[in-house]
């Protein structure tokens, strides 16, 4: 039997044994490896059993191969078990077998703690949501040109300039912990430095440093709109040496503390208006770089190269991570550089075998140039902002237009990989990994703009919860089967239980009453003429 | 390859255990301290502010200030920069304030004996106490709980800690409750003494309500300093302020999902904070009936999602208390004769009939307009007892010179196919066509005011009314009465708004409550059916919030003029903004209500005649405020934005 819990279908995996009696349950927990980095090659698999020993003895048994597919079966032994409120005990199942394992290797989150701060405690809080739902991956969108609250060890200009305020800052040992609370609830943390666009605000201090120079252009340069995609402007200074070199040592700081082996760089909306200056002419022309492109790969792969350098760079600090003289697997969001990739002359480190796609700007069943890139063997993480950006929906922070719409749950549950275009049995090769997906899984961003820690928790659930279901079990039904609604609200009260802000999604009546909410297809004649009344106000 | 196993001996029945295996994993440990020596130390702020063109900004705290300016915190900056400094709502009369500021701590502030008569006299004693709690909440360290020890008044300069304010108050009439047409105006003066050793604050108001408006605009004259650790205030300052509109609501329903009662009073915190008087409080509807009824305890028994769910008599008489003193009057609705349902069930069993119908009919869209289904039953008149003694427990606890009856969305096909119905119709040869079923319901909704006006000893009060069929064109005037009856307009203000102009010109008081952009439950997926978003979607930002015009609304159809005139008649009571309940608990309230129940509180005091953009500084530094004092906003912005005024323009 192979069945899958929430994720799925859980009720036909167990029969009612007759009433269960007061009683000890002995888990016993088995681990094959002894793996202790989630990587995208990680088994997450787990088998799970109950079984009834007499009438006493309740054997709880959970096999995987690591730890973090253990840990996913815990979460599912905690959802056969529901609180009892007539007779005030825990209650669960047996016989139970369970067998899991997710369908796509990453299911991501991703959180901005940039343009507006979120607190370390509402990161974990978060952590906490992603785990109860099995999802692995915390893209941490650390810095923009909004405010860098990063503390470099290296360079602790960058937050003395950068940082909202000082109480708006993470130090190495918060990040360090969180990514320790995170492990051992089955999660990554993969950090964002996103270059050479959105950085500003704390890359100020070059020119008073001896020796640094300009470091960044058009910071908080106005009008915005001529020279980046939304205020406040910055783009690092591509033709400044002493740019990389900060990167490489931001770089080093952060592989410190974040585990080594996946690394996004961003890369996304460089505006080459703001590049568009005498010291960036002469250093292109001395450099051979024929336009503003050219420059682009360039700056690429010289911050690809101080990445590099920053995994086999010596540790620090004595609990720093140990590195592992491999290059992390740089990640890339959709651009006008990943178009160009295909055509590009002179890509150089930018391979198909090392670099990792994000694609938020449309699917490949659309768009040519994102086959393209799957043509080529580029691994993907799909993140659609037409369905995975879960800030939409709340009006505009610049101007007053209602900016793009709300994205429900359904819409997420309803994600079809193979219908936009992603082929989810082709494999590929990576210098790092060897043989992954091509198609890794999907990721839902929270860009924070208008976001904080206390509305963070609705934006996330219960459509992370969805979402994490299109990624663990890739179900063949879609939102509209009977169930789902019914699981889904469940999750949400469990969430809620736990501490988690869910969003409400229902009166709750609709809980008590169960399908009583749906809109029902059957049709009663009714005995005497209808008559339609107004839409509902409320 | 490792192998653990636990033994858990249980004693509970079933099966109770409890994960202890956290060896499992090896690099499981607690997280060692490692130091950084040189990382607190080096973690400061670069930036300060000063107040440029009545800007405040942002500048380089080692070169960025010109000689002849002084840096200062981003808070202090706000105070006077512009000329309407930091206050919202922006005050309707005079607003002067002095370009200098003092510091002084909070324990220096002091209270003159109030000029006023007993009981406005206690009132006021509440009400200096609940803004010396404002002066608290200034301070960041707030939420450690340590109050006025966070101020450390012994590091304070010789001036600052000596510097004493003191406060006057004094209120004319006796008015003590919040009701249509109160007289909440106030004038406020700041003067400092010569040597600016004392700042004399005199608030002067006709009412308590006045007063308690005026202490508002006091607390958003100070801020904290984070330079000094002190408060600071402008010095000097006259302000004369009275509200646009008298009818300034939010409606909070508790029925689709129940909302603990401290989130209510954490509510009437928010309408307090701007100077908003309504919570119109939509208590019971299909879903649930949380109101404890003394004479009907059955209503909850049946009606109530749970035990722990349900106001108490004590609960609701101690919210309307806690409203009255923070100047916002609890206002009930009891909806019907649609929007009731569970609650009612237990007529037959007792011997009263049915007193609802079509309770939990199925398929819903043929008997209401959102599951569940529910509808009282106009014929029988046990059911108009029931209501009477309802109405005898509502005006118990609240005050009784305004009720909303609700009275929206009746569904005819409910009563139509109720065979007890409509054999009644016909027994007493009447039809069962549109027009029949529109009678029957005017006919209810007459017993039912008979029976609220007996309920208030037989005494008049004023009763609102949704718009619906009943309140249309057609019927209006015909069934309800405009001495009697406010009517609340929740059509859409443009695309179906011909009611409005109807209602004025024929004498209606008005609330407006026009969905688009009042109602702050949509843009969010829908709770019924698909994958589409909610009916009433999209999302509207603050800024739509703001814009609304009650007054504009009325002249798109009138002409300016004759809206104009319908206002000075006090035809347009004002306006109220809407949280229904089917996707909302304590959660997720109170970031969509604020702050965008600040925008709307500032269209219904000042109704400005600038735009939003103009206010769009002002308002997030006004959401920053709410968050100090515990509220929990949504986000408008990059923190960037409200550092730097004015640059995030579209």
């Amino acid at each position: 039997m192979s069945k899958k819990l929430y994720p799925m279908d859980f009720v036909k995996n167990y029969d009612y044994g007759g009433h269960c009696n007061s009683g000890t349950v002995e888990v016993s927990i088995k681990i094959e490896c002894d793996d202790h980095v989630i990587t995208l090659i990680t088994d997450e698999s787990y088998t799970l059993k109950i079984n009834r020993d007499g009438n006493r003895f309740l054997l709880v048994q959970l096999i995987g191969k690591t730890f973090f597919g253990i840990r996913h079966g815990l979460e599912t032994l905690s959802q056969l078990i529901i609180f009892d409120d007539e007779v005030n005990t825990l209650k669960t199942l047996s016989p139970v077998l369970i067998n899991d394992s997710p369908a796509f290797p990453y299911r991501g989150l991703m959180i901005d703690s940039a343009r507006n701060f979120i607190p370390i405690g509402s990161l974990e809080r978060m952590i906490d949501g992603m785990s109860y739902n099995k999802l692995n991956m915390l893209h941490w969108h650390l810095s923009d040109s909004n405010s860098f609250p990063f503390f470099s060890r290296t360079y602790p200009q960058m937050t003395h300039y950068g940082a909202y305020s000082k109480k708006e800052i993470y130090t190495p040992n918060q990040v360090r912990n969180l990514v320790e609370y995170a492990l051992v609830r089955g999660i990554k943390i993969i950090p964002e430095l996103d270059a050479p666009a959105h950085a500003g605000n704390g890359w100020q201090w070059g020119p008073e440093t001896e020796g640094y120079g300009n470091l960044a252009f058009c910071v908080n340069e106005e009008p915005w709109k001529k020279f980046c995609g939304q205020p406040p402007c910055g783009q690092l200074n591509p033709a400044n040496p002493k740019v990389y070199e900060v990167l490489g040592g931001i770089y080093s700081d952060m592989l410190s503390v974040f585990d080594p082996d996946l690394f996004h760089m961003g890369g996304d909306e460089v505006w080459f208006e703001c590049w568009k200056n005498q010291s960036v002419q002469t250093f292109m022309k001395e450099n051979n770089l024929n336009d503003f492109m050219d420059l682009r790969v360039y700056f690429q792969n010289n911050a690809y190269e101080k990445l590099k350098m920053a995994a086999t760079k010596p540790s620090v600090e004595p609990n720093d991570k140990v590195k592992s003289n491999t290059a992390p697997v740089p990640i890339i969001w959709t651009s006008d550089l990943t178009d160009a990739l295909t055509k590009l002359k002179k890509t150089g480190e930018i391979e198909p075998n090392r670099y990792i796609i994000q694609a938020w700007l449309d699917v490949p069943a659309r768009n040519p140039k994102m086959r393209k890139l799957l043509d080529a063997g580029y691994p993907m993480i799909a993140s659609y902002e037409g369905t995975f950006y879960l800030d939409h929906g709340a009006g505009s922070w610049i101007g007053d237009t209602d900016g793009p719409s709300y994205h429900s749950w359904q819409t997420l549950y309803d994600f079809d990989f193979q219908a936009n275009g992603y082929d989810i049995n082709k494999r590929v090769k990576n210098f790092r990994f060897g043989e992954i997906p091509q198609i890794l899984g999907g990721e839902a961003t929270l860009w924070t703009e208008k976001v904080n820690e206390m509305t963070m928790d609705g934006k996330l659930w219960p459509r992370g919860a969805a979402f994490a279901e299109r990624l663990w079990t890739n179900p063949k039904v879609t939102s509209s089967s009977p169930t789902n609604f019914a699981r889904l609200l469940r999750q949400n009260e469990r969430m809620k239980l736990r501490g988690i802000h869910v969003e409400t999604r229902q009166p709750k009546s609709c809980i008590l009453i169960g399908s009583v909410c749906e809109i029902l297809e059957e049709k009663t004649a009714p005995s005497h003429t209808t008559y339609t009344n107004d839409t509902t106000h409320a | 390859m490792k192998k653990f196993v636990l033994f858990l001996p249980i004693l509970l029945s079933c099966v109770i255990f409890e994960i202890l295996g956290t060896e499992c994993h090896e690099t499981v440990s607690e997280p060692r301290k490692l130091s950084h020596p040189g990382i607190q130390g080096s973690i400061s702020s670069r930036y300060t502010w000063v107040c440029r063109k009545e800007i405040c900004t942002k500048i380089d705290k080692i070169h960025g200030a010109l000689p002849t300016e002084t840096p200062i915190p981003l808070d202090v900056c706000k105070l006077n920069c512009a000329k309407e400094g930091a206050l919202w709502p922006l005050p309707t009369g005079k607003v002067e304030l002095e370009k200098l500021t003092l510091n002084f701590f909070p324990q220096n502030v002091d209270f003159l004996p109030f000029q006023a008569e007993e009981p406005i006299k206690s009132m006021l004693k509440q009400a200096a106490k609940i803004f010396k709690s404002y002066l608290l909440e200034m301070h960041p360290d707030n939420s450690n709980g340590n109050g006025l020890s966070n101020f450390l008044i012994a590091k304070g300069s010789a001036n600052d800690k000596n510097r004493k304010i003191s406060i006057s108050l004094s209120v004319v009439w006796p008015d003590t409750v919040v009701k249509i047409g109160v007289d909440e105006s106030y004038t406020l003066a700041l003067i400092p003494s010569n040597d600016a050793k004392l700042i004399q604050v005199s608030i002067i108001a006709n009412t308590y309500f006045g007063v308690r408006h005026g202490l508002e605009t006091l607390s958003q004259l100070i801020a904290f300093n984070d330079d000094t650790g002190t408060l600071t205030i402008v010095q000097q300052a006259t302000i004369t302020d009275k509200p646009a509109f008298t009818y300034r609501g939010i409606l909070m329903d508790t029925a689709r999902n129940f909302i603990p009662i401290s989130y209510l009073k954490r509510l009437i915190d928010g309408l307090s904070y701007n100077k908003l008087n309504m919570f119109h409080w939509h208590i019971t509807d299909t879903h649930s009936f949380p109101f404890q009824s003394k004479r009907l305890p059955l209503m909850t028994q049946y009606g109530a999602y749970s035990s722990r769910k349900i106001y108490t008599i004590e609960e609701m008489k101690d919210l309307v208390e806690y409203g009255r003193i923070r100047g916002v009057k609890v206002l009930p609705e009891f909806d019907a004769p649609a929007h009731v349902g569970h609650g009612w069930e237990w007529g037959p069993s007792n011997g009263f009939g049915n007193l609802a119908v079509c309770l939990e009919s199925r398929p819903w869209p043929l008997y209401c307009v959102e599951p569940p289904c529910g509808q009282l039953n106009p014929i029988n008149d046990k059911m108009y007892n029931v209501l009477g003694d309802l109405f005898k427990d509502f005006l118990d606890i609240f005050e009784n010179d305004l009720f909303h009856m609700g009275g929206d969305e009746v569904h005819f096909n409910c009563w139509n196919t109720t065979d007890e119905i409509t054999k009644w119709l016909i027994d007493n040869g009447r039809g069962v066509q549109k027009e029949d079923f529109v009678q029957l319901w005017a006919e209810f909704q007459e017993r039912a005011y008979g029976q609220l006006k007996d309920a208030n000893n037989g005494k008049k009060l004023d009763a609102i009314l949704w718009t619906s069929e009943l309140a249309n064109e057609e019927h209006v005037t015909k069934y309800l009465s405009n001495s009697t009856y406010i009517i609340q307009i929740w059509s859409n203000g443009y695309e179906e708004g011909k009611i409005i102009p109807f209602l004025i010109k024929n004498g209606y008081r008005t609330i407006f409550s026009n969905v688009d952009p009042w109602y702050f439950d949509c843009g969010y997926g829908a709770w019924v059916g698909d994958a589409s978003n909610n009916w009433c979607s999209p999302y509207k930002g603050w800024q739509q919030v703001y814009t609304n015009s009650p007054i504009k609304i009325l002249a798109n159809y009138t002409g300016e003029d004759e809206a104009e005139e319908a206002y000075k008649a006090g035809l347009i009571l004002g306006g109220e903004a809407a949280l229904w309940s089917e996707q909302v608990d304590e959660q997720s309230m109170e970031s969509k209500i604020w702050p965008r129940g600040a925008a709307l509180a500032e269209r219904l005091w000042s109704n400005p005649s600038t735009d939003w953009y103009t206010a769009e500084g002002r308002m997030v530094h006004h959401r920053e405020r709410l968050v100090d004092r515990g509220l929990h906003p949504d986000m408008l912005q990059p923190e960037w934005c409200h550092h730097n005024d004015k640059l995030c323009h579209g």
